[in-house]
């Protein structure tokens, strides 16, 4: 057909394997990015691994109350992959929104015909499979220092867990990217990340009038159904924490793609 | 202080005394046995509600007075009750019909869900149901005021008959100013609640005045208390200047009613705390004192807080209107909320400085929603707030109307690929586009001219679905822009686009292709655009010029039927620039459409065969270029000449001339006659050089005017 007399009548409609093939692409390309920015790479697959050797492991390890109950490794264990789970979710997705929204990268992407959500999808993605590659790093750390004292499938059904954990602070971190400047991303990813780690009291007690606050911090709530998942005795009910992560997941997300979403 | 000012402050503490009521309510289960004894007691929530009760109602009350006068100085006496039955009566009925029977379940379940022997006894205790019992819940404050309605119509019908003259009306005036100017009005105003629960026992084991909530039968307390607050507010908005006295000395009384709060709480014999009785007071014989201190204390605090809002909340804000307007129905509809949230966290072991929050934000977050989208652009909202708020607009489809066009350049008679019909858009108060009609017909190029905020890129991002028309049409391949479908066959470039730094041009280019159905293979994009030499290349590592160029191939590579262009050459060296025309003109022969925006002139003219020109948001010429330049029939004339600028510009058909080291250079309207007297002037004359005007010529003189 001669695009200049009918122009309308041209084949807009996407074949359902190019569509898929639009989501791959740009999830591969979200992935190929992080890894080639070493700054972002390094710290959040790698770094997980000798800090938990080091402090969850070797330190640990040596405490009284873990050589009368070995079982504690499996606390640390599960605090440390919390903290690699973390981090590719808030930063990547919250500093590098930010950033894109300020380059107007974003702005040009929803010019540009994308199948929906593809964009945000890609990001998440991107953290999941960040998250997955290190507490596998952190898992084979555990299992070659034997440490892990769990059965292979309460070892899968963690791991798993604590991969799909992402999510929320993925729905954390497109928060963060969708509503602050990229100057002021970072400020505000660390003031999610570091308070979250020290103050959920997943790597030492926490002081007892801080203890009911340990609540508020959603790296309690995975830590919890984490623990649960891998059949850990947990003070509260894993139903509860896994609700908590889902109405993070769905509160910040939707504020995130309302706010990206905006046409003014 | 203006009238107008003193009233919004005023509205501010009624939606004050209604939204710390639910925080109130939020914190009975916590010292309480209803609505559900929680599992974390405090005695700080208990001094909490404490503190809110003793002013709550007094204050609520003296508003409401103070607005009712209002309401009958504006509407007249029938008006008022015309008004009143609307907004007070009506919801009092309706709402307790929905109200009640969710609040009473909500309190059953509570109660059943934390029975101990203590609550059950408590709840069950004779003294609990009153005589004539009657289930007003917290609507009993509605009730109450269409009590006062009544005996205030009574009181003002007598007055008017007993006191024609208002001698009686205006030494009451004289008394209020006397003591609101004084020190001692809180002391006088409690008299009449004091002599009625000064000895009463109930006052302390109740914390205040008894809430008359499970009665129709009026109740004593309630009407002597709550009534001279009303009864003052009435009379104060006689004169309203006295609320001045009230702003100027709010810190002292905040002051005074904290201290007598905190001498109710140390009175001997009286003790706040969850444990001592079912309700949480042990009782001696020292209640005269308590009612005095407390009774006393609930008028420093309201004028304290009025006083307050007078200082600081005068100002009109749009945050506090929201909130004053929704607060009447945020109140109406919390307590079946509060209450089940209570219940249903009672027993939840996580401490009360976490549930009170949560179930104060679940409540707010639920109210403001149903609020904003059920109550305030309704009918609901008009009865409550008197006016409906229209939903926040959302794109409005003007008829059709004429677009402007200028001459033709492509078929007319096939359908626009893109169009703005009467398109509107402003920026606050700044207008971006005033009613602008643009079309682009299949296969031709458009420019779009106009100066910096011209509305040119404005009118781009509504093709784009980037920002929505405030009114107008927007046609993007004869369907909306926001559909991804008409976005499938577009093409952009946009100004001022940072990609992905990380990617080489090949994976950008391969990632935009991805978007459509039939793109151009990456290899094809990049020597189409000349981009070859540039594929593995990271976009961090690239030239400005080089950028653009990466950016020109992610933008044909989906095979585009439109592609918008906006500032494409600008970084680019000739010759880079001279192959993107190369590849423009190859997109144009296979009959792509193009709109180009640009501060190129002469780059318009090598390309469009339409032009547009936008100044202040307005379409100010369009046609081809020949007919835009025609707007100005000027000729340049440039040459070597003994001559001087000064002496040539008196000629005639000259429009200006000027001079610099080498040549002169004459602007002129009768090129050929000006010639020709050059020439005979200056024999010398040399390197003649004559121009006919430029597409920059036109574009001057028509933004001029249109400036």
């Amino acid at each position: 057909m001669d695009a200049l007399t009918t122009p309308l009548d041209s084949d807009h409609l996407m074949p359902l394997g190019r569509v898929l093939r639009a989501y791959l692409k740009e999830s591969r390309s979200q992935f190929i990015q992080a890894l080639r920015a070493p700054a972002f790479a390094f710290p959040f697959l790698l770094l997980p691994v000798p800090l938990y050797l080091f402090f969850g492991v070797v330190m640990a390890g040596n405490s009284r109350e873990v050589i009368a109950n070995p079982v504690l490794l499996n606390y640390s264990f599960c605090g440390w992959c919390c903290m690699a789970v973390m981090g590719p979710a808030i930063f990547g997705i919250g500093c590098g929104l930010a950033m894109e929204r300020d380059a107007n990268l974003l702005k040009l992407k929803r010019a540009l015909p994308l199948p929906a959500g593809s964009y945000l999808i890609a990001k998440m993605i991107m953290s999941i499979a960040f998250a997955a590659i290190s507490v596998g790093l952190v898992t084979i750390a555990g299992l070659a220092a034997k440490t892990l004292h769990l059965a292979p499938g309460a070892l899968l059904a963690m791991d798993s867990v604590l991969v799909l954990g992402a999510i929320p602070f993925c729905a954390i971190g497109l928060f963060i990217g969708a509503f602050s400047s990229a100057s002021a991303a970072p400020a505000y990813a660390n003031l999610i990340y570091l308070p979250g780690l020290w103050l959920s009291g997943m790597f030492f007690p926490l002081p007892k009038f801080l203890q009911p606050w340990s609540v508020i911090w959603p790296a309690f709530h995975l830590n919890m159904t984490a623990l649960a998942a891998g059949g850990n005795q947990v003070p509260v009910s894993p139903l509860m924490t896994s609700a908590v992560l889902v109405g993070i997941s769905v509160l910040f997300g939707g504020l995130a793609i309302r706010r990206l979403a905006r046409r003014e | 202080m203006a009238t107008q000012e003193r009233l919004h402050a005023l509205d501010a503490v009624r939606a004050f005394a209604l939204l710390s009521g639910i925080a109130l309510h939020a914190t009975m289960s916590f010292f309480l046995p209803i609505p559900a004894r929680d599992v974390s007691q405090s005695a700080t929530l208990n001094v909490v509600f404490f503190l809110i009760h003793t002013w709550r109602m007094t204050t609520f009350f003296l508003v409401a007075g103070l607005f009712a006068r209002l309401v009958m100085t504006r509407r007249g006496a029938r008006g008022f009750m015309a008004d009143r039955a609307r907004r007070i009566l009506v919801p009092l009925l309706v709402g307790w019909i929905i109200l009640a029977p969710l609040t009473i379940a909500a309190l059953i379940w509570g109660v059943g869900r934390s029975a101990d022997a203590a609550t059950v006894a408590a709840v069950n205790h004779p003294a609990a149901v009153p005589q004539g019992a009657f289930p007003l819940v917290h609507l009993w404050f509605l009730y109450y005021l269409c009590i006062f309605y009544v005996l205030l119509l009574a009181v003002r019908g007598a007055f008017l008959k007993l006191d024609p003259g208002g001698v009686v009306a205006a030494a009451l005036d004289r008394g209020l100013r006397m003591l609101l100017n004084g020190h001692f009005a809180p002391l006088v105003f409690a008299a009449p609640i004091f002599v009625v629960l000064g000895f009463d026992q109930r006052i302390a084991v109740l914390g205040g005045i008894p809430t008359p909530d499970s009665s129709l039968i009026p109740q004593l307390p309630a009407l002597v208390g709550f009534g001279t607050a009303f009864g003052i507010g009435w009379l104060l908005h006689r004169q309203l200047e006295l609320l001045s006295a009230l702003r100027s000395r709010w810190m002292g009384q905040l002051a005074i009613g904290i201290a007598l709060s905190i001498a109710c709480q140390i009175v001997p014999g009286i003790r706040l705390g969850s444990h001592a009785t079912p309700l949480g007071y042990h009782i001696a014989d020292s209640t005269p004192f308590y009612a005095a201190c407390y009774l006393v204390s609930a008028w420093y605090w309201t004028f304290g807080i009025i006083g307050a809002a007078l200082r600081f909340c005068a100002k009109e804000s749009a945050i506090r209107r929201y909130l004053a307007d929704s607060s009447y129905y945020l109140y109406l509809g919390h307590l079946p909320i509060v209450f089940f949230l209570a219940a249903a966290f009672a027993k939840i072991p996580l401490h009360w400085a976490l549930k009170f929050p949560l179930i104060l934000a679940i409540t707010m977050v639920v109210l403001l929603l149903s609020y904003h989208y059920l109550v305030r652009p309704t009918w609901i909202g008009e009865i409550l707030n008197g006016r409906k708020y229209p939903r926040a607009r959302g794109r409005s489809q003007a008829p059709s109307a004429p677009v402007v066009t200028g001459s033709v350049a492509a078929p007319e008679h096939a359908q626009p690929v893109a169009e703005l019909v009467q398109a509107r858009k402003s920026y606050g108060t700044q207008l971006a586009l005033d009613g602008v009609g643009i079309e682009v017909r299949p296969g031709e190029v458009l420019a779009v001219l106009g100066p910096n905020g011209a509305g040119k890129s404005t009118a781009i991002s509504l093709w784009l679905g980037l920002l929505q028309a405030d009114d107008g049409q927007v046609r993007l391949m004869g369907r909306s822009p926001l559909e991804v479908a008409s976005r499938r066959e577009i093409g952009v470039m946009m100004q001022e686009v940072a990609l992905e730094p990380l990617l080489s041009v090949r994976e950008l280019v391969d990632l935009a292709g991805s978007y459509y159905p039939h793109p151009l293979s990456v290899r094809e994009a990049l020597e189409l655009t000349g981009t070859a030499g540039l594929a593995n290349r990271r976009y961090a590592k690239l030239s400005a010029g080089q950028k653009r160029q990466a950016q020109f191939a992610m933008a044909v590579v989906g095979q585009p039927k439109l592609l918008f262009l906006d500032e494409p050459t600008v970084g680019l060296d000739v010759q880079a620039r001279e192959t993107m025309w190369a590849a423009i003109r190859c997109l144009i022969a296979s009959g792509c459409s193009i709109v180009l925006t640009t501060h190129y002139l002469e780059e318009a003219e090598a390309l469009a065969d339409r032009v547009i020109v936008l100044a202040k948001g307005r379409v100010i010429a369009s046609g081809s270029v020949a007919e835009v330049r025609s707007v100005v029939s000027r000729t340049h004339i440039r040459c070597a000449s003994t001559l001087t600028a000064e002496n040539v510009r008196q000629w005639p058909g000259v429009m200006d001339a000027s001079q610099d080291a080498q040549k002169l250079t004459i602007t002129a309207v009768d090129a050929e006659s000006v010639v020709r007297r050059l020439l005979a002037a200056d024999a010398t004359v040399s390197q003649l050089e004559v121009r006919p005007a430029a597409l920059a010529d036109a574009f001057t003189v028509l933004t001029q005017e249109a400036a």
